[in-house]
């Protein structure tokens, strides 16, 4: 079953003509069954190689088109347009892959050629078999799914929302804010983060197209890009937030006041049962620790929290809920966690008070702090020396291979602060120093003027020897191997993803990379949007980043967002599945297979929802009798297909 | 002042690195190292040797094989593994230093002279102590019919004492306690007697691998032959070479383990009972046992539970454990640094507080010994002793 075909073989540059002979392949494409005519050009994709493909319909009167070229994900989309601006339905289109499947892979340009004459043999036999199919379009929802309520979410949350879209902001913790809200300065310019975040935080609540739900988490998402279902569960939180009023009086009656190690200060300070998570947080609303009530753990407690709240907010009757939300698009921006500094037990976390993490130092050096900003030992004395120990958990093939990027830096500006604040002498160890981002390199240079002592060398150890907290490195530069006595130890500890990041990507679909953050669907030209149309990436969950570089992706995974919802429809890929009536018996195999629930039986016959459907084909290969028919890919085109390749 | 090095960049070839260390497997990472200097901060030794860990893999990258080859470089390593396990890059340098010793052999610029002797001794009476065979059961005779001889008899488990337990006077204490603790445990054992050979370590860690090849295979077809399930040995060096190198060499039938994890499984199970012991020890962590074979837990599961046993922990503990210095040839090559260096392990375990330091590789237990001779340090008991001593 032949047709008018025309074959358009593209050299790509060099990229295809460098191995393949496109002259050959042309020659080889002209005697082929149904071949009107065949051309070969440099960069087929590009405009007077497309308008040469569009002449070739109008003149010569071409039913199929067969485009030679690269991988069908990334020009498939132009040369379809090219048919249909031509005047013919864009599915009767076929491309074989001379490229990623054949030059790259090749270099012998004579094997590369027969290779790539036999791959368009094939698209051109299946062409023959091509129909024509409806483009498939969707209406978008025109709300969004925004999970993870720091800096990134946050800022992705209140674009969508000036920009009038209905935002459902998802944070699992009892306040929005995230690990921005636990900074003290940010480098290299030294403003107070919590000056510039909250002001943030409070406009985003106030927009009423925003629904701010903390203590929920999402536990499962259906549909497809513009028609999700997102299915989000809330925790109860003990307390009405409509009622409370954030006076604090329930924290300070708490009988397990002052008992329980505060998450936000990093374990400085510790924090009752029931208790602000910190003093700007939104919303202003006390919280119920689930696991540490004595009420809700042992069922005893005299709860003087009850008695102390004026406005009766407190419910410990509170049950979890779960909605289902409605959203055209999700934006993920779920951060990291600080690297768990106590599996290098070389560095002597947890087994010396005086070696903290870098985000306890940030605690530390905060004014409304456990220490009301003052650097100092646990026995209260200010420290006389200080060492800032960089890669702890980073670079490290016992820990994570990767660069943590904000270690260097924000250990250099803690450098500074502790230098300012308590006079200390100052060394960092490092091994390379990376400060690439607007600023940073006049930082680094900053602190080494105000003599911040550098020392090139990993650290190997911190140990208590002879009465001494020493720091065991080599300087590589003099090479000789140092040990310093110091009074405090910071650890430049690296970022890692939040905790249950795996289970979220199995909810969302999106894969992992292998460092365990979420994966772009391409590093450089698609760096914030996902394998799952519609599921956009901002912030640390993709990888570590500071927070000019979060602020920037949450914009640009806002944008995205907003294309989607303004463009107002998706079209989805026409290659569906397809159930022939008359030969479905209904046994319904084909309903156990669908990996997407995309299949009913309905009145003994097989219905596929296509909006559903994925096209993956699973349907068809089950099908005993043949009536699940997978578009693009039924039998007699396959067929045609390797009869083609093996002529 | 020297001159500067011309011409520089033709040096740098990694001629040597591509002949010699790439063909081995350790040397696919070797290419990786960042030069951050934690396998230098780690090292016991690099400050007694010309060159530390970190400019020994530079020297090996850029091919100058003349400043490496030298014993003042390659002799001093004492195989504790610190660098191993910490370098980000997860470069195996004590395995790097081994094979470079190996390739001193082969040209017959290594091993040191006093390592000879060892090495001769090994080759002629199959232990490194210039002692005969037939002396080899001697520790044993105190126990008479309390010990089966294999293969003579059959048993379970094999004890095999290695040669600092069963030749050296003050050490013979240790294998004769394993022999009486695993009496009273009630485990079917016995001994190879004088048909046990030398388990190798000494060979291969001073570079002489076909001495070692020789020596594990003996050991490997003798063992194999007397249908044991499991061989337990309380030495950690014995045990390291036994579990991690001799799968390389032949396969050895029994389960290889450290006298530490079978008296933690007998405590466990109640086959052991340990009676109260009021005294204040602390514990030091064997090279080869800790971070070679990365056993820590179970001797100190076997310290809790004896009673009264109070164990406070040295400040580098653990996987962090520094090393007594006995390890690595470096007893014999350079016995003045070894001492010194046990005697400041010494100072870590006097800052404890403790009244005993306890160990479980007859190796260290001897070198953290002698250190007393130049200064503070504690009396120094075996982990099998104390328990011998709890049990009984």
């Amino acid at each position: 079953m032949a047709g008018r075909i025309g074959v358009y073989i593209c050299r790509c540059g060099t990229n295809i003509a460098g191995t393949v002979d496109c002259a050959l392949v042309c020659e080889y494409a002209r005697g082929l069954p149904g071949v009107v005519v065949a051309r070969e050009y440099s960069y087929m994709c590009s405009d007077p190689g497309q308008s040469l493909i569009k002449a070739d319909i109008e003149e010569l009167g071409l039913d199929k088109v067969v485009a030679a070229a690269c991988s069908p994900r990334l020009h498939e989309h132009t040369f379809r347009a090219a048919l249909e601006e031509a005047g013919i339905n864009p599915y009767l289109l076929e491309m074989a892959n001379i490229r990623e499947q054949c030059s790259w892979v090749h270099s012998d340009p004579g094997e590369a050629t027969s290779k790539a004459k036999v791959l368009v043999g094939g698209s051109v036999a299946k062409a023959g078999f091509l129909r024509e199919l409806p483009r498939r379009e969707f209406p978008v929802t025109q709300s969004v799914l925004v999970i993870g309520g720091g800096i990134a979410g946050i800022h992705a949350a209140t674009n969508m929302a000036a920009a009038g879209k209905k935002v459902y902001l998802v944070e699992r913790g009892p306040s929005i804010g995230g690990h921005m809200a636990q900074l003290d300065k940010t480098f290299p310019t030294l403003d107070c983060s919590a000056c510039i975040l909250t002001p943030k935080m409070v406009d985003v609540e106030r927009y009423p197209n925003v629904d701010i739900l903390t203590d929920s988490e999402l536990v499962g998402l259906d549909g497809f890009v513009g028609n999700f279902k997102a299915r989000v569960r809330t925790n109860p939180r003990y307390v009405d937030l409509a009622k409370c009023t954030g006076c604090g009086d329930c924290d300070e009656a708490c009988v397990l006041a002052g008992k329980i190690p505060s998450e936000f200060d990093g374990g400085l300070s510790n924090r009752s049962a029931i208790y602000i998570p910190f003093p700007q947080a939104v919303p202003l609303a006390a919280a119920v620790d689930r696991a540490n009530c004595l009420l809700l753990e042992k069922g005893k407690c005299k709860s003087p929290c009850l008695d102390a709240c004026a406005a009766g907010a407190i419910d410990f009757e509170m049950e979890e809920s779960e909605r289902e939300l409605e959203v055209g698009a999700v934006v993920v921006a779920t951060g990291f966690e600080d690297y768990p500094a106590e599996e290098l037990s070389q560095y002597g976390y947890g087994r010396y008070p005086e070696v903290i993490t870098g985000l306890q130092f940030e605690r530390m050096l905060a004014p409304s702090g456990p220490t009301g900003g003052k650097v100092i030992l646990p026995d209260g004395r200010e420290p006389e020396s200080m060492a800032f120990l960089h890669c702890i958990g980073s670079r490290d093939e016992n820990a994570n291979e990767y660069c943590s990027r904000v270690c260097c830096m924000y250990s250099m500006k803690q450098a500074h602060l502790a230098r300012e604040m308590s006079g200390a002498e100052v060394y960092e160890f490092y091994i390379d120093v990376t400060a690439f981002g607007k600023g940073y390199q006049e930082f680094y240079r900053r602190v080494r003027d105000e003599g911040v002592f550098f020392v090139r060398g990993k650290c190997a150890e911190v140990a208590r020897l002879g009465g001494e907290l020493k720091v065991f490195a080599e300087d590589t530069l003099l090479g000789r191997q140092v040990e310093l006595p110091v009074d405090m130890v910071v650890l430049a500890t690296g970022l890692i993803p939040s905790g249950g990041t795996q289970e979220l990507a199995r909810s969302l679909g999106v894969p992992l990379g292998p460092d365990g953050f979420f994966a772009e669907a391409h590093p450089k030209l698609r760096p914030v949007e996902t394998q799952a149309d519609g599921i956009f990436l901002a912030g640390c969950c993709q990888g570590p980043k500071d927070i000019p570089d979060t602020v920037a992706q949450a914009g640009a995974a806002a944008a995205e967002a907003l294309v989607l919802m303004d463009r107002g429809k998706v079209e989805v890929e026409a290659g569906v599945c397809r159930i022939d009536v008359e030969t479905c018996n209904g046994c319904g195999i084909c309903v156990d297979t669908c990996p997407y629930s995309a299949i009913t039986l309905e009145e003994e016959t097989a219905v596929v929802n296509e909006a559903v459907c994925k096209g993956c084909g699973l349907c068809a290969a089950a099908c005993l009798g043949g009536a699940a028919v997978l578009e693009l890919y039924d039998d007699e085109q396959i067929i045609a297909n390797i009869e083609g390749v093996l002529r | 002042m020297a001159d500067i090095e011309k011409p520089v960049l033709s040096e740098i070839t990694g001629e040597f690195f591509d002949r010699v260390v790439a063909p081995a497997e350790i040397g696919e990472k070797v290419r990786s190292c960042l030069q951050c200097g934690t396998c230098t901060a780690s090292c016991p030794v690099a400050r007694f040797t010309e060159r530390s860990p970190r400019e020994i893999v530079r020297l090996v990258l850029t091919g100058r094989e003349e400043e490496i080859m030298r014993p003042e470089v390659l002799y001093y390593c004492s195989a504790c593994y610190s660098c191993a396990v910490r370098c980000p890059m997860g470069i195996r340098l004590t395995e790097l230093v081994n094979l470079l010793r190996d390739v001193m052999v082969e040209r017959g610029e290594g091993p040191l002279p006093t390592q000879q002797e060892m090495v001769k001794s090994v080759e002629n009476y199959d232990n490194p102590w210039l002692l005969p065979r037939a002396q080899r059961d001697r520790w044993a005779r105190k126990l008479s019919e309390r010990v089966k001889v294999l293969p003579g008899k059959k048993a379970a488990v094999l004890y095999y004492p290695g040669c600092t337990a069963a030749y050296l006077p003050n050490m013979q204490k240790v294998a004769l306690a394993t022999a009486e603790v695993l009496n009273l445990a009630g485990v079917d054992f016995g001994i190879m007697g004088r048909d046990e050979v030398c388990c190798g370590s000494t060979a291969m860690r001073v570079g002489m691998k076909g001495l070692f090849l020789e020596q594990a295979g003996k050991n490997i077809e003798k063992i194999n032959a007397l249908g044991v399930e499991q061989v337990v040995t309380a030495c950690a060096g014995c045990y390291g070479i036994m579990k991690l190198s001799y799968p390389d060499v032949a396969p050895l039938e029994p389960r290889v383990l450290h006298v530490s994890e079978m008296l933690a499984r007998l405590v466990e199970e109640g086959s052991l009972r340990l009676g109260p012991l009021p005294r204040k020890v602390t514990y030091h962590d064997p090279c080869h046992l800790a971070r070679h074979g990365g056993i820590t837990d179970e001797p100190r599961k076997v310290l809790e539970a004896i009673t009264g046993l109070e164990v406070v922990e040295m400040a580098r503990t653990g996987e962090n454990a520094r090393c007594c210095g006995g390890g690595g040839g470096l007893r014999t090559g350079h016995p003045d640094e070894a001492a010194r260096i046990a005697s400041e392990r010494q100072q870590e375990a006097v800052e404890t507080g403790a009244e005993a330091l306890v160990t479980c590789c007859p190796f260290c237990g001897m070198n953290l010994t002698d250190s007393l001779a130049l200064g503070d340090g504690l009396p120094v008991l075996d982990l099998v002793e104390l328990v011998f001593e709890s049990a009984r």
